[in-house]
């Protein structure tokens, strides 16, 4: 499939999901922006639990438009990085901006998402 | 420091006041304002200097942040939020916030942009910004899920005081009795085992905060926390 952006999802008021490329090797790229909160969250979830479905190994989401992520938006990161790595994938976080990061890092939240 | 001493939702527009000093460098501030000041329905920024006798509005060039707050809301179709009560005021060392908000889901989302406009007003740097803007949105979801209203149409108050030192928070209902932290903790690792994607607000907030206590007067439940900075403020 093209590199460029072709699948825009969710677009939804608090969060949305465009698929930037999926690579030959099963490695999809989405980008997220907005509020993965409990409106936005679910947004991610379905794009997310759709991909797996269609065969995608790897994901990578470039939160770098990220503004906030609560406690149903990190519940859905972990969720699908189980989800992912039971196919033998995984679930890459990138782009955090210093807000989140900090939060990730204070959480440890590494220990159950990668992040890049 | 800037006081966001007034949010009239009638008009949309904020009034930001600068205790002391420099406007070029409240001017920048103000500018980073304008996702929040969106989410809440705000078209406008004044900032008053040093005073009520100067008031001087952001300019309206292009690239300024009262162009970004003006065009956003219509942009978006973002309502000015119906029941938004502010208030602000020095006190001590530092100064004191509190907004109202109706007892609804959606003010769950209005609360971070509160909470993000006044700490990022307030000259809170974005590490602990971003912290405290999670602890009150947690609390508030949790407030607004559990919570049993005692009166209608019911409210929501988010508060903090911030000084030099540390800041004070609290989330205020109007319900029934009801002590989140009566409920043990629960540690992280076993909610990611159990693969769950709710559970693991009050988890964090307990984490990141320094102290956290309930009380009930008969009127409502308040839970309050402390959070020492950790990062040096403006």
């Amino acid at each position: 499939m093209s590199a460029t952006e072709k699948t825009a999802v969710g677009a939804g008021r608090d969060c949305a999901v465009v698929e930037r490329e999926w690579r030959a090797d099963g490695t999809v790229l989405l980008a997220v922006s907005g509020y993965l909160n409990a409106e936005g969250s679910p947004t991610l979830q379905d794009k997310l639990a759709g991909l797996l479905k269609q065969g995608a190994r790897n994901v990578e989401l470039d939160c770098s438009a990220v503004r906030f992520i609560s406690s149903v938006g990190v519940g859905v990161l972990i969720v699908a990085v189980g989800d992912f790595r039971g196919v033998g994938g995984d679930v890459v976080v990138t782009g955090l901006n210093e807000e989140l990061r900090h939060m990730f890092d204070m959480l440890e939240l590494g220990d159950y998402v990668t992040l890049r | 420091m800037i006081l966001v001493k007034r949010l009239d939702l009638e008009t949309g527009t904020a009034i930001l006041e600068m205790h002391s000093g420099d406007v070029a460098g409240g001017e920048a501030r103000v500018a980073t304002l304008a996702e929040s000041a969106r989410v809440l329905g705000l078209r406008a920024v004044s900032l008053r200097v040093g005073g009520a006798e100067r008031v001087s509005t952001v300019a309206a060039a292009p690239a300024t942040p009262q162009a970004v707050l003006t065009a956003a809301p219509a942009a978006v179709g973002v309502p000015a939020h119906p029941g938004l009560v502010h208030e602000a005021a020095w006190h001590g060392n530092g100064v004191r916030y509190r907004g109202a908000f109706p007892h609804a889901a959606p003010s769950c989302h209005q609360v971070q942009a509160y909470t993000e406009l006044v700490l990022r007003a307030a000259g809170v740097p974005p590490r602990d910004m971003g912290l405290v803007r999670l602890v009150a949105y947690e609390l508030c979801v949790n407030a607004i899920e559990h919570g049993h209203a005692l009166q209608t149409p019911a409210t929501i108050e988010v508060g903090f005081e911030i000084t030099a030192v540390n800041l004070r928070g609290w989330v205020r209902d109007r319900c029934a009795a009801f002590d989140p932290l009566v409920f043990p903790s629960t540690a992280m690792a076993r909610l990611v085992d159990g693969r769950r994607v709710r559970g693991y607000g009050l988890q964090m907030v307990r984490r990141i905060v320094d102290s956290l206590q309930h009380t009930h007067d008969g009127q409502g439940n308040t839970v309050s926390f402390t959070k020492e900075w950790i990062h040096e403020r403006d």
